[in-house]
């Protein structure tokens, strides 16, 4: 299995990954969640909204949800600092896929995929299911007892076999998540950048604290060359940034990846900048990609009726392409 | 560069209105210049719903005087950023 059959079950049916650096905690004092949070926690009891933590000098340094379960705060994601509570013994196995819904059904039953998105619910005791997901496809965030994680991934694995359901990597959802815009704690979460620089601003609560605008700001790019993390980005003989990330999506047959660039630069639609090796970029918009699962309605469609879901394919507009 | 700087300059000025719109139509809770131009509309990010959508869609074909057909907004109103590549094609 190569990383790119993963990557076309994850957009093409359902991958199922292990996700052993993803944390839950629980915590009944609200105050003292909301101190910690940048994020607003108000949110309807068994709703979840995506939340961020920020240091003291603005360092996005968690990526989460935070939830409301029934008057308690739940968090769970990456990077969760420890000044919030011991973790749960829980293992996160993760389901994504335009045919996620199909496959937990398997695992659940019939009703059981039908949840909201950004919602949770316990399918027994000891287990809870969160509908969430950074890959543009359906996404199921299961955590289980660690005992029964790695039970789950291969009961879902022999269900879906016919589904054309594979185990992917952590990489793998990377790829899927970059692909469609999605922060990526440790990818560009690693590089020291706020939240204006990352483009989360959106999961800042106002009432909270303030934070500054920046001089910088990620911007989307793809190219037909190969792209080196860490090669400046030039224009007109000036540096205008830096590649933080490039990566070959194999489904659009080209290099995508995110660059750190000028505010003034900072946009997408133009194709006149280059590395300093002298690679072509073009800057995009996100997502970099059409998902199968905008296109299709649970219930109404099927893995096995796929051929007959009206999809344009991955590769978006030319549109764009402005200058 | 001018060229450069022309197109940047018309995207800008396509993106604050329709920031505008989000914030004064469809009352988005954020100052307009904390609505990232990558965030998610729909789902998670601005967590806009289908009336939204409809709101934004005439809100957008009256400001920009475009016509905006439903099967293209399906596919392109996903974040402001690509919301804004669909009006620029339109209007091309």
């Amino acid at each position: 299995v190569t990383l790119e059959s993963e990557h076309r079950a994850l957009r093409s049916s359902a991958a199922v990954t292990v996700l052993r650096d993803v944390a839950l905690v629980r915590i009944s004092d609200w105050d003292r969640a909301d101190a910690i949070i940048a994020s607003s926690l108000a949110v309807r009891d068994g709703q979840i909204r995506q939340g961020l933590i920020a240091d003291e000098a603005e360092r996005v340094i968690a990526d989460l949800y935070v939830g409301n379960d029934d008057g308690e705060v739940i968090v769970y994601g990456e990077g969760l600092p420890a000044e919030l509570g011991a973790p749960e013994p829980l293992v996160c196995v993760a389901i994504n896929g335009p045919f996620a819904w199909e496959l937990l059904s398997r695992i659940e039953g019939a009703d059981a995929a039908a949840f909201p998105y950004l919602s949770f619910y316990r399918p027994r005791e000891g287990s809870i299911y969160f509908r969430a997901g950074k890959t543009g496809e359906f996404g199921y965030d299961l955590f289980v007892p660690h005992g029964e994680a790695e039970g789950l991934a291969a009961r879902a694995l022999e269900v879906g076999r016919d589904l054309e359901v594979e185990r992917a990597s952590v990489e793998t959802l990377q790829l899927a998540s970059l692909e469609n815009g999605f922060f990526t704690l440790a990818r560009e979460g690693r590089r020291g950048l706020t939240p204006f620089e990352l483009q989360l601003q959106w999961r800042l609560s106002s009432k909270k604290r303030a934070f500054t605008m920046g001089t910088r700001r990620i911007t989307y790019f793809s190219s037909e060359e190969a792209i080196r993390a860490g090669d400046a980005v030039c224009f007109h003989g000036e540096t205008i940034g830096e590649v933080l990330v490039a990566e070959r999506s194999p489904i659009l047959e080209r290099y995508v990846g995110i660059a750190l660039l000028d505010l003034r630069w900072a946009h997408s639609g133009i194709a006149a900048f280059a590395t300093e090796r002298g690679v072509s970029i073009r800057t995009e918009s996100a997502p970099l990609v059409n998902n199968l699962s905008t296109f299709l309605k649970p219930g109404r469609d099927a893995f096995a009726r796929r051929d007959e879901i009206a999809f344009p394919g991955w590769k978006r507009g030319r549109e764009r392409e402005a200058s | 560069v001018h060229e450069v700087e022309a197109w940047i300059a018309e995207r800008e000025r396509i993106l604050d209105r329709l920031r505008t719109i989000l914030v004064r139509s469809l009352r988005v809770p954020l100052p307009a210049h904390a609505i990232d131009p990558d965030a998610m509309l729909f789902g998670t990010g601005l967590a806009l719903d289908s009336i939204d959508a409809l709101e934004l869609v005439v809100s957008a074909e009256e400001a920009f005087e475009v016509d905006l057909p439903d099967e293209d907004v399906e596919v392109h109103a996903r974040t402001l950023n690509s919301f804004a590549d669909l009006i620029i094609a339109r209007r091309a």
